[in-house]
């Protein structure tokens, strides 16, 4: 019996001797590379989150000026933001995130800003049609009631 | 042959020429006014397809073509105004002169007739405004001139078994308007008082009608079969 233990013990002892042997230790530029690696992996996962979430934010501005016809009203200001739109597009599918993200939000500021002026445009005419309207109403209603 | 072809053709330049200065005298065939709805309707087309600066400016152009519209409504509301009363004022120095106004009220009725042409002569050049002015001078002067007759200013329906009194045959009496055509504005100025306001046939003999005077004429009291009017 005691025999038997002492043969499991040298033979614990000598597995454990054996793997202590075969772990190479890691030199410290290594692990420094290792980290720098894991960090880059790091940025380029946010990057990526920052240009999605910047990418739906022109979308959706995009799809507010269309809505409002601004592609017609404001043509020439609004393909100069949807070629920005597309330069950015095309940077994300490169995979140069940071640059795409850029250039969407500069495509949201124009996008915006076309909404804005056509929207005033819009609010301009459609006051002026009402006026209008309402001019040629009453004229209409006069000429009746004076029967002329 | 030849001349009937002519004569046809004339027919139809003096028609169509009849017809356009009938159309330019509506109000809904001046030319402003067709061009202001023309460019409210692309107005509103230009704004339906986003082009908003030209539906601004279309609209803007309708707004001044209206204005010009509405400066024509008010010359042609102006003008009936001071034609009606023109037509007034003639029948009022014609009713007075019957009258004897010229002899027994000379300066009355010397002055309403100058007035009257100064009416006339402004309505001729278009200055409707002074036209009305003096045509109301006309009626106004000439309306403490009372008839020494004066036409009655109600009827009382008489019962006459063979021409029974209507609306049409009381216009038609000498005393009143002589023109049955005028019915309507006895109908209409006593139709409160029918049994059945919209039944202009419906009337009774007893029943007392007002007449309202039509061409400034002077009316008094009730008509009575026993006196002459003139």
């Amino acid at each position: 019996m005691r025999r038997i233990f002492i043969i499991i013990f040298a033979f614990l002892a000598l597995t454990f001797v054996a793997s202590c042997a075969s772990s190479p230790k890691k030199s410290p530029e290594a692990v420094k590379e290792e980290r720098k690696v894991e960090e880059q992996k790091e940025t380029q996962k946010a990057d990526e989150s920052t240009v999605e979430k910047r990418q739906s934010e022109v979308e959706s501005a995009l799809a507010s000026a269309k809505n409002i016809k601004a592609d017609v009203a404001m043509n020439e200001d609004f393909q100069k933001a949807l070629s920005v739109y597309e330069r950015a597009v095309n940077e994300k599918e490169k995979g140069n995130y940071k640059k795409a993200s850029d250039l969407f939000d500069q495509a949201r500021k124009l996008f915006d800003e076309v909404y804005r002026k056509t929207e005033e445009k819009r609010t301009r005419a459609a006051k002026s049609i009402e006026e209008s309207n309402s001019q040629i109403e009453m004229l209409e209603k006069k000429a009746k009631e004076e029967g002329i | 042959m030849e001349r009937k072809t002519m004569l046809i053709i004339t027919l139809a330049i003096v028609l169509v020429l009849l017809g356009i200065i009938a159309v330019g005298e509506s109000f809904f065939d001046n030319p402003d006014y067709k061009k202001a709805k023309e460019l409210n309707r692309m107005a509103e087309k230009a704004y339906e397809e986003g082009e908003y600066d030209k539906a601004y400016e279309y609209a803007e152009e309708a707004k001044r073509f209206a204005e010009k519209a509405d400066a024509y409504a008010s010359m042609l509301v102006q003008r009936n105004k001071a034609n009606s009363l023109l037509y007034r004022a003639s029948k009022r120095i014609e009713f007075v002169k019957n009258q004897g106004a010229d002899q027994a009220y000379p300066a009355k009725y010397s002055q309403a007739v100058r007035d009257y042409e100064t009416a006339k002569a402004a309505y001729d050049s278009e200055k409707y405004d002074r036209s009305i002015d003096f045509a109301d001078r006309v009626i106004n002067g000439l309306e403490g001139i009372v008839p020494q007759s004066p036409l009655p200013k109600y009827y009382r329906v008489r019962l006459i078994l063979k021409r029974r009194d209507c609306f049409w045959r009381i216009a038609g009496y000498d005393f009143i308007y002589k023109n049955p055509w005028k019915w309507s504005v006895i109908y209409q100025a006593n139709k409160q008082k029918l049994k059945d306001p919209e039944n202009p046939h419906l009337i009774f003999p007893g029943q007392i009608f007002l007449i309202p005077s039509i061409n400034g004429e002077f009316r008094e009291g009730t008509y009575d079969p026993e006196k002459k009017y003139f």
